[in-house]
């Protein structure tokens, strides 16, 4: 019975990778990035977390109610980011096999996605102003804005001088 | 082959096709639309809580079992010998039903619903150097729990974790059915500091008891250090230095009430199932290791302390006019060394969670109330540490590019 749960835990320690590959990328390689890049999108969400409560300096009743609505906006706008991304890939792929009418559908869907992503946004934000001062409210999108920032001007960065990067 | 390897067999096959075909994305599977066909279903994340597989290997040293003078507990310890105790563990929960809701009352609260599966396997052996053939004893069960986190600050939680218990040398007549149960009020005074209560109904302690469970914690979860005190599980203060390590030094119950069969006459009026009780405090070092989010281990060692086994036997507390489970002998193992290892694998993908503390508190009473009434669950490897803002250098762009787009570059 040892053997078989050695085994087991083996045979786990190989597909947990694998299994949870529902956000699976291919590199350059041709290996699946799935793990580094769920655990590269855990790290950016944690260091999110860290900018956006500095910058907020949220309290803790604040930040009980904040991080649930803002968590579950993130999830919402995450899935209508996706299914757009999906739409963007049929376009570029299988441009040549689609109809006039298939196009006419991405299209209208791309744009009822948009203002999805839009609604969302103003959802969130009459939720939040029962849980933030006005001034915090409007500090967030700024702290969201100026993260972005941040992390394009690291990504610029390392592509620019690529001898300036860390070894993993 | 007997029932019990059979029963382990089918056990293992759920836990790892059942979930795997059902819950799971293969490796060729992707979000992006297939070739053939332009409607493919975004698979749409509904849980915060991920489906989470656990196994845990516990072992202690030899030693010698203390009893008290009387001749018939002399006969019985000198029959049993030195002691030795190992066991190893399998467990799994997974979410069933997740419903996540903005409070009526108060738009701005949301509020959790989470109905898991619990399943779980043991394999006991406390081995008696005295016997001339070693118990095997085992526990298979499936159970069901509820979790609802609402308003900002509370948790209701409720366990029903049946299984049967048996053992290997007499699978017929020793199999039974028992049922362990958890009710616990969870409420977050602060990030740093929640408390706890309720009652459980558990085996733990080589007895079927019925307690107050009562616990606290100070200190985030995310953070550097917290201290946990969840009675009668587990004491522990935790160190977190890094988001892939953490240390605790903890002290926790161990144990569990066993059918044996009794074939080395334990007990010589001639009950042919006698019942093993046995429990000890398991006092040490563990050292966590999250490599990634889909897997972490851990490997833990100190003394084993506070060792206790009792046998029961139904005809004596019969002739005796005693309650069920009064024992006919108590033995005291002297303390040993102990070593204990596992490893967790949680698969597909979770709603986020950062930053939301209820949540976090969700997460650790679920890690905490192990399924299958064994106190060794998986360790609260689905809470993040705090990251610092010099880990802002290893982001790379596939880990962002949804989040960019063309504007922000000007």
């Amino acid at each position: 019975m040892k053997k078989i749960i050695f085994l087991l835990s083996f045979v786990f320690a190989f597909l947990a990778n694998e299994l949870s590959a529902q956000n699976a990328g291919v590199s350059p390689k041709g290996k699946s990035d799935s793990a580094q890049t769920a655990s590269g999108q855990e790290r950016v969400q944690a260091l999110k977390v860290a900018f956006i409560t500095k910058r907020l300096n949220l309290t803790s009743d604040e930040a009980e109610k904040f991080w649930p609505i803002y968590n579950d906006y993130q999830d919402k706008r995450d899935a209508v980011r996706k299914k757009l991304q999906s739409d963007y890939q049929i376009i570029r792929e299988k441009s040549e096999q689609l109809s006039p009418e298939e196009f006419t559908r991405i299209a209208d869907e791309e744009v009822a996605l948009k203002v999805k992503d839009a609604a969302l946004i103003s959802e969130m934000n009459e939720q939040l102003k029962k849980v933030l001062p006005p001034k915090k409210l409007a500090q967030l999108y700024v702290a969201e804005e100026d993260f972005k920032k941040e992390l394009i001007k690291i990504l610029t960065e390392d592509k620019a001088n690529p001898d300036n990067k860390k070894p993993k | 082959m007997n029932n019990f390897r059979k029963s382990f067999f089918m056990l293992c096959w759920l836990i790892c096709f059942m979930p795997a075909s059902s819950l799971f994305a293969f490796a060729g599977d992707s979000l992006l639309p297939k070739s053939s066909s332009r409607d493919v279903k975004q698979r749409e994340v509904r849980n915060y809580i991920r489906p989470t597989l656990y196994m845990n290997f516990f072992g202690t040293g030899s030693r010698i079992i203390k009893s008290d003078p009387s001749f018939p507990s002399q006969i019985v310890t000198h029959k049993l010998g030195n002691y030795k105790f190992v066991t190893a563990n399998i467990g799994m929960y997974i979410p069933l039903y997740t419903n996540t809701k903005f409070s009526k009352n108060d738009s701005s609260t949301i509020n959790t619903f989470h109905l898991l599966m619990t399943i779980n396997g043991l394999s006991d052996q406390p081995q008696f150097a005295g016997l001339s053939r070693q118990h095997k004893l085992y526990k298979l069960g499936a159970g069901l729990r509820v979790i609802y986190g609402f308003g900002s600050k509370f948790i209701l939680f409720v366990d029903a974790s049946p299984y049967i218990v048996g053992d290997k040398l007499d699978t017929k007549q020793t199999q039974e059915f028992r049922f362990a149960s958890s009710a616990i009020f969870n409420v977050m005074l602060s990030p740093s500091f929640s408390i706890r209560g309720g009652v459980t109904k558990t085996f733990l302690f080589g007895n079927r008891n019925y307690l107050p469970m009562l616990g606290f914690r100070i200190g985030k979860l995310d953070s550097k250090f917290y201290f946990s005190i969840q009675f009668p599980r587990m004491v522990s203060f935790n160190f977190q230095p890094t988001p892939k390590f953490s240390f605790s030094l903890y002290s926790k119950a161990y144990g569990g009430l066993y059918n044996l069969s009794n074939n080395d006459s334990l007990y010589i009026f001639g009950d042919s199932i006698i019942q093993l009780g046995q429990s000890g405090i398991s006092n040490g070092l563990r050292l966590d290791f999250r490599p990634s989010p889909n897997f972490s281990f851990f490997l833990a060692g100190g003394f084993s302390v506070n060792n206790h086994i009792w046998l029961y036997a139904p005809s004596f507390n019969i002739r005796n006019h005693s309650k069920p489970f009064t024992p006919y002998y108590k033995g005291a193992p002297d303390p040993a060394i102990f070593i204990n290892f596992g490893m967790t694998w949680r698969f597909g993908k979770a709603k986020k969670s950062s930053g939301n503390y209820l949540m976090y508190d969700i997460f650790d009473l679920n890690n905490t109330m192990d399924p299958g009434d064994n106190n060794a669950g998986p360790g609260n490897g689905d809470i993040r540490n705090n990251t610092k803002e010099s880990e802002m250098q290893k982001v790379q762009y596939k880990d962002v590019s949804d989040l960019i787009e063309d504007t922000d570059l000007y």
